[in-house]
């Protein structure tokens, strides 16, 4: 009855990431400073681009535990997308104006949905930072309800998404082939997170296509 | 928006100077000036109380003492921090493990680190804007008109804003507070027929427990489990319906349970220590009790009686146990001791309850002449702080010095016990020189209040009460008296509710602050039960 739990795996996992986060975050800023204040911002930018790319790493790695381990205690709640997307905008804006990109948002101001936050964070901060990566000009950000469901596009201009990603992938078989790269994690990351949104029996899936509005790739996440 | 920042006051708490520095330096870049910097929650309760701030940015780490959700209780239930102000938690954590652990006091949002200051700005934009839309209703709540908060909200919700279901639940929240538990439950029905919300299911789930409609809460906050297995405080509740409905073992295992999901809330391990004491599960209630100690250093809801009832766990365990076994256990006790000695070195009935606990573990050991001397100082406190002293402690003490046949001591200490209860009602304890020289007209006023509440008359005890709670502000006894009055009160027909209601939870913040201070009295534990019972209260997290 009643024992003193020892220290556990996700205990040591939650406090690295702690920790790691904070360096980053440190990181992060100083660059941030450094890109505003200096002319020569190409490498900035590079090295911005791959810090990020280390901390949404972080953040999938430690939800992906969490729901392997003990089960993601999903958050829901209501969420007015189009702030919410313009916050993650504003997350990569240093990278996006490095870039020079140009950032559509196709989102009417009322439409709010039900999604757990911290996990969708996640989820575009990766596909966002892969589009900017990818992007020539524009990268154009959909939202809408169709049938029910959210339907949450992002497009952009490049080559368009690989035969290896493209499909529903709910329903494909994402080996470590699949996983290993960051764009193939992300989309894992992103299939997984979709299927823990459910509503009245239905569940959400992600959708790889290169039925871009931009002529590109597009990815599109359903929600219930 | 510049020139809005430019007028509102910034609190920045973290331990680390870097981070300090550099949220300074974002909320600089869009107009702040009006910043203060603090390294600690200690510290930061410190700035708080020096004047208000609009805005509280904290990181949740803040070192090895308080975190930033102790803070952010801590300043709340101090009333430092109103609901009109914005508290904005920093975190490199997910904060999904917060939102189900911050139970009574939630933060205005949580900022997930990394970040960066236009994600920072786009985030206060947001919150200043939802705050500006809730003003009225916040304001009226800061001031305790519930029910023109109330009016200000269906206000708000026929005006159809955006935020509509944070509108509902902020009425339901209200109607809880005003016990209309049909409009409270109306609220929450309304967000559940948009979605099923947790939150939503978990209050409505609340209200069938305030309602008493047991069946029905327990399939909700099942609900809520089978969602999310980790939603720790559907077991609290469950917990909570099992002791209303008599099973009490059934209640401990259901808080074991929420403990060993979060094991860092105080409250929940020392009502478990409670429980499983009371259900003879000794080594359940060490391990709560123990919990309790280690988490209490730094909690503004740090008891007394959790080290003394950890004391009592250890040294109830040394009864058949081996030699070795017993003098761990009793060493322990005596630590524990000491060390609420220290934490709690203004309460003389605090002290006396440790030194008999002390003796008991010196008999152990079989130490009689340390024994003894704590005996001696126990009953020499009780002759200056006896009033002050629950009736337990008083029983251990009595039963130590009639097990070592010491009768005159026990008659003397029998003697002033029948002399405090004959009426003297919680007169010694404030050592302050002021007290002593207003104690005169005090005691005069607090003994008229009693006369008046046996005679019935309520209204003018409550005013002879009142004026005493002002004059001595220290002083348990009389604002335990004053509850007391407020309930009663409370009991009869044509008493307003609300504002009664007000007034009792102001007596009874002002009652729990001074036990946190270390005061003591027999009648808090009964009181608080009452009152707790009266208004409903579950767990506090």
């Amino acid at each position: 009855m009643g024992q003193q739990p020892l220290l556990d795996f996700s205990t040591i996992l939650a406090s690295s990431v702690h920790d790691m986060k904070n360096s980053l975050g440190m990181v992060l800023f100083s660059l941030e400073e450094m890109i505003d204040s200096s002319q020569e911002n190409k490498s900035l930018n590079q090295i911005h681009y791959d810090v990020l790319r280390v901390n949404n790493y972080l953040i999938q790695l430690l939800a992906l535990y969490k729901m392997e381990d003990s089960g993601y205690p999903i958050n829901l709640d209501e969420v007015y997308v189009l702030e919410f997307v313009e916050e993650q905008v504003a997350r990569n804006r240093s990278l996006i104006n490095g870039r020079q990109l140009n950032i559509e948002l196709v989102i009417e101001p009322d439409l709010a949905w039900y999604f757990d936050q911290n996990l969708l964070i996640g989820v575009i901060n990766n596909i966002m930072a892969n589009a900017i990566r990818y992007s020539r000009q524009t990268v154009r950000i959909l939202a809408s309800v169709q049938n029910d469901m959210l339907c949450f596009n992002l497009d952009d201009d490049g080559q368009g998404y690989p035969p290896m990603l493209l499909g529903n992938l709910s329903e494909q078989l994402m080996g470590v082939d699949f996983v290993s790269g960051s764009t193939g994690f992300g989309l894992y990351f992103s299939a997984r997170v979709a299927r823990l949104h459910e509503n009245a029996g239905k569940q959400g899936y992600v959708v790889i296509s290169n039925d871009s509005s931009l002529n590109g790739g597009r990815f599109s996440m359903y929600l219930p | 928006m510049l020139d809005v920042y430019g007028q509102l006051k910034f609190l920045i708490i973290d331990d680390f100077p870097q981070f300090r520095q550099a949220m300074k330096q974002m909320v600089e870049s869009f107009g702040a000036q009006h910043i203060e910097l603090a390294a600690s929650a200690e510290l930061a309760l410190k700035e708080l109380q020096k004047r208000p701030f609009d805005v509280v940015l904290a990181d949740y780490n803040l070192g090895a003492r308080k975190n930033g959700q102790q803070l952010l209780e801590e300043a709340r239930h101090l009333k430092l921090i109103k609901n009109a102000q914005i508290f904005i938690m920093v975190t490199a954590e997910t904060t999904t493990d917060m939102v189900l652990g911050a139970l009574e006091y939630q933060p205005d949002d949580y900022l997930t680190k990394p970040f960066n200051k236009t994600m920072l700005r786009a985030r206060l934009d947001r919150i200043l804007e939802r705050k500006m839309e809730f003003i009225d209703i916040h304001r009226e709540w800061d001031k305790g008109h519930l029910s023109g908060a109330l009016a200000a909200c269906d206000k708000m919700l026929q005006a159809k804003s955006r935020n509509q279901l944070l509108c509902l639940k902020v009425r339901g929240e209200l109607c809880l507070e005003l016990k209309d538990y049909a409009k409270a439950a109306n609220s929450f029905e309304q967000v559940l027929a948009s979605r099923r919300l947790p939150w939503a299911i978990l209050n409505r789930a609340k209200v069938h427990f305030y309602q008493r409609e047991y069946g029905l809460a327990k399939a909700a906050f099942r609900e809520l489990l089978a969602i999310n297995e980790s939603y720790v405080t559907a077991y609290d509740w469950l917990a909570l319906i099992d002791e209303a409905e008599g099973r009490p073992l059934d209640a401990q295992m259901k808080l074991a349970a929420a403990t060993r999901l979060s094991p860092r809330h105080l409250q929940r391990q020392v009502k478990l220590g409670e429980l499983a004491l009371h259900n003879q599960d000794l080594d359940q209630a060490e391990l709560a009790f123990r919990q309790s100690v280690n988490l209490g250093r730094f909690s503004c809801h740090n008891q007394p009686d959790n080290y003394l009832n950890l004391a009592r766990v250890l040294l109830d365990k040394t009864q058949g146990g081996s030699l070795t076994e017993s003098e761990r256990l009793v060493k322990e006790a005596l630590h524990t001791m000491s060390e609420v000695r220290e934490l709690f070195a203004d309460s003389g009935a605090v002290t006396a309850a440790s030194r008999i606990l002390d003796s008991q573990a010196y008999l152990r050991l079989g130490k009689t002449k340390e024994a003894q001397t704590a005996m001696t100082m126990a009953v020499d406190l009780h002759g200056r702080f006896g009033s002050d002293m629950p009736q337990q402690s008083v029983d251990e003490l009595l039963k130590l010095l009639t097990d070592t046949g010491q009768v005159h001591l026990v008659e003397r200490v029998t003697k002033e016990r029948n002399e405090i209860l004959d009426g003297k009602v919680a007169e010694s304890g404030a050592p302050a020189a002021t007290a002593d020289a207003g104690a005169g007209e005090n005691s005069n006023l607090n003994q008229k209040g009693i006369k008046l509440y046996q005679q019935g008359l309520l209204d003018e005890a409550m005013q002879c009460f009142e004026r005493a709670c002002r004059e001595q502000p220290t002083n348990l006894g009389i604002h335990l008296n004053a509850l007391q009055a407020c309930m009663k009160l409370l009991e009869l027909p044509n008493t307003p509710q609300a504002e009664w209601l007000a007034r009792s939870k102001l007596y009874y913040n002002a009652i729990e602050h001074l036990v946190a201070l270390g005061q003591h009295s027999d009648r808090y534990a009964k009181l608080k039960t009452i009152y707790q019972q009266m208004i409903h209260l579950p767990i506090r997290d």
